[in-house]
């Protein structure tokens, strides 16, 4: 189990996070010109997490995030690819979309094709 | 008011027939919705995405107005980060028989003039191809933020890409095919 205490979430303009025990909440938009330097240092700092706690998945809620600029969507890449690339036990990474906005049906495919073994896509209501 | 306007005598790059604009369209009078104007290298990307979100919400449908969004994003995400010092960079939001398109302009030199004529005419030829090809780039570290956005606005939302250049001055405009 994550430890929300021990994982604040980044200030970042027009997106709210939220973590729990088994993931984290995204929504609003991701506009920011350098999010990987907000977003990405804490997806990495959950990710790291994640392994030490030997999850066997993490779900990230992204149905609620109604844009992303093309530098977020390198954002969840680098996850995907942090999760296929880890040693020893690692975890499923699972996104949960919501198949109505177009960025995440068109992109999410896609970049679970880059880490087949390791990420889930699932359609959340 | 930006110094390129479309005119059929300007070069243009073609997208194939399927994916091209109706005659209709393109011969339709416009109306310029939203007319903005930027400095190189400024960063009016969140606030710019925040006012046409909040604009295009009370004019168009929901659909349209996330295409929309973001193809206004990307264009002009690029046109401010390749505008030569000096040139005003120029983001509008048209609409012609009820469809709405965006244009971004800006001046800059040859070298990425070139580059854009190559990108666009790749993404005209497999927008979904080229879109999943830039999303590998990005995992193996290619520079390839330009791109992805340009083939996001083709494969994600639909919209045709079109290259006009004058000089050097280039204009992309993204419209409904």
């Amino acid at each position: 189990m994550l430890n929300p205490a021990l994982l604040p979430p980044p200030d970042v303009t027009s997106v709210k996070i939220g973590v729990s025990s088994d993931g984290v909440t995204l929504s609003g938009s991701i506009t920011t010109k350098e999010p990987d330097r907000s977003l990405g240092r804490f997806f990495r700092t959950v990710h790291e997490a994640a392994l030490q706690s030997r999850l066997s998945e993490l779900r990230v809620d992204v149905r609620g995030l109604s844009f992303v600029n093309s530098s977020a969507i390198r954002v969840f890449i680098d996850w995907a690819i942090w999760v296929s690339q880890a040693t020893g036990t690692g975890y499923r990474l699972r996104f949960v979309r919501n198949p109505n906005v177009t960025w995440q049906r068109v992109s999410f495919p896609a970049i679970a094709q880059l880490a087949a073994q390791h990420v889930v896509i699932e359609d959340g209501s | 008011m930006p110094r390129a306007q479309p005119s059929g005598q300007l070069p243009r790059v073609q997208p194939s027939s399927s994916r091209t604009p109706t005659q209709e369209w393109r011969t339709a009078k416009e109306e310029v919705l939203v007319r903005l104007m930027f400095t190189p290298g400024s960063s009016p990307l969140e606030a710019t995405h925040t006012f046409l979100n909040a604009y295009l919400a009370e004019r168009v449908a929901p659909a349209a107005a996330q295409r929309v969004c973001l193809a206004a994003y990307e264009l002009l995400s690029n046109a401010t980060n390749y505008a030569t010092l000096g040139s005003d960079v120029v983001l509008e939001i048209v609409e012609r028989i009820g469809k709405v398109s965006v244009r971004a302009s800006n001046n800059t030199i040859p070298a990425r003039v070139a580059m854009l004529r190559q990108q666009l005419e790749k993404i005209q030829g497999n927008p979904e191809e080229t879109f999943v090809s830039e999303l590998k780039r990005s995992m193996i570290g290619g520079v390839s933020r330009p791109m992805l956005g340009l083939a996001r606005i083709a494969h994600e939302v639909g919209l045709t890409l079109e290259l006009e250049i004058s000089g050097d001055r280039v204009t992309v405009t993204a419209a409904p095919r």
